[in-house]
C-alpha cells in the first residue's frame, strides 16, 4: 500500500525543504541590499535575519512529524516508537525555533544571543533524551 | 484546511486521534472502543485520511492506523478537545455519512 508513494513523498518533502532555504536566502538577500541601501542599520538586519531563520525553521518543524518516511514500519513497537519520536521532535523544535525568533525579535541582542542558542540546545536534548529513552526502554522491553 | 476543520468537527473523529496518540492501532482495534458498526468506523477513517490525520499501513495481516498530524495540527486538536467543539447535536453516524469521501483507499479499512 504505501511502496507506491515513497518517491513522490519524498520529492514533496525535499521541495518542502528547499522553499524554505530559499526563502531564508532570499529574504537575508534582501536585508543585505536594504542595508547596502542604507534603509536599514546593522541591528536590524541581524535581528531580522536571526528571526526569518527561526520562523523558517518552525514551519519545517511544524510540518516533520507528517513527513513519514515511507517505509513500512516492520512491527507496531516500531510504529509506536518511530511515531512518539516524531512528535516530540516535531513539538520540542518547532517551541524552541519559535523562542528563537521571539527572542531575536522582542529580547536585548546579548540575551536573545544566548537565549535563542539555550531554547534551541534544549529542544535538541529534549529529542535525544526522548530517543535515548526510548531506545533503551524498547532494548529493556525486548530482552524480558 | 477545510477538511482538517470537518475532520476535527466530529467528537468520534476526535476520539479516534486522542486514542492514536498513545500508539498505532488497527482498524479493529479502534473500532472497539466506540458503540458504531464497522462501516460507520471506515466512513470515519476515510475521512480522517482525506483530511491527512492517519496513515493507513499494512503489517502482516492488519491494517495499522497511525497518526500524521503536525505540530499546529495536533495543538488545534487539543484545542477542540479542549474546548469540545462540534460536540453536541449530531450522532456520529450521521457526521460520518456527512464526511463520506468520494474515493476511498482500495483495502486500507479491511
Amino acid at each position: 500500500m504505501s511502496e507506491i508513494p515513497v518517491i513522490p513523498c519524498a520529492r514533496k518533502h525535499i521541495l518542502f525543504a528547499l522553499k524554505i532555504a530559499a526563502l531564508m536566502v532570499g529574504v537575508a538577500l534582501l536585508l543585505s541590499l536594504a542595508r547596502q541601501q542604507g534603509l536599514l542599520d546593522g541591528e536590524w538586519v541581524l535581528r531580522a535575519n536571526f528571526v526569518t531563520i527561526g520562523l523558517a525553521l518552525a514551519a519545517y518543524f511544524n510540518a516533520l512529524p507528517k513527513m513519514l518516511d515511507g517505509s513500512l514500519p516492520q512491527s507496531i513497537r516500531d510504529a509506536t516508537v518511530a511515531q512518539g519520536v516524531r512528535r516530540v521532535n516535531g513539538w520540542a523544535m518547532t517551541l524552541a525555533f519559535l523562542a528563537w525568533a521571539a527572542l531575536w525579535a522582542i529580547a536585548p541582542q546579548e540575551f536573545a544571543n544566548i537565549g535563542a542558542m539555550a531554547a534551541v540546545g534544549a529542544g535538541v536534548a529534549v529529542t535525544v533524551g526522548y530517543l535515548v529513552w526510548k531506545l533503551v526502554f524498547c532494548r529493556a522491553s525486548r530482552s524480558v | 484546511m477545510n477538511a482538517i476543520f470537518k475532520a476535527l468537527a466530529d467528537p468520534t473523529r476526535r476520539k479516534v486521534l486522542e486514542l492514536l496518540r498513545q500508539r498505532p492501532m488497527s482498524a479493529g482495534e479502534l473500532s472497539e472502543h466506540f458503540p458504531v458498526s464497522r462501516p460507520t468506523m471506515s466512513a470515519h477513517f476515510a475521512v480522517l485520511r482525506e483530511a491527512d490525520l492517519i496513515e493507513a499501513n499494512k503489517i502482516g495481516t492488519s491494517i495499522l492506523y497511525q497518526l500524521k498530524l503536525s505540530v499546529l495540527e495536533d495543538a488545534l486538536l487539543g484545542f477542540t478537545q479542549l474546548f469540545g467543539i462540534g460536540a453536541g447535536g449530531r450522532t456520529t453516524a450521521e457526521a460520518a455519512g456527512e464526511g463520506l469521501p468520494k474515493e476511498t483507499r482500495e483495502g486500507a479499512d479491511q
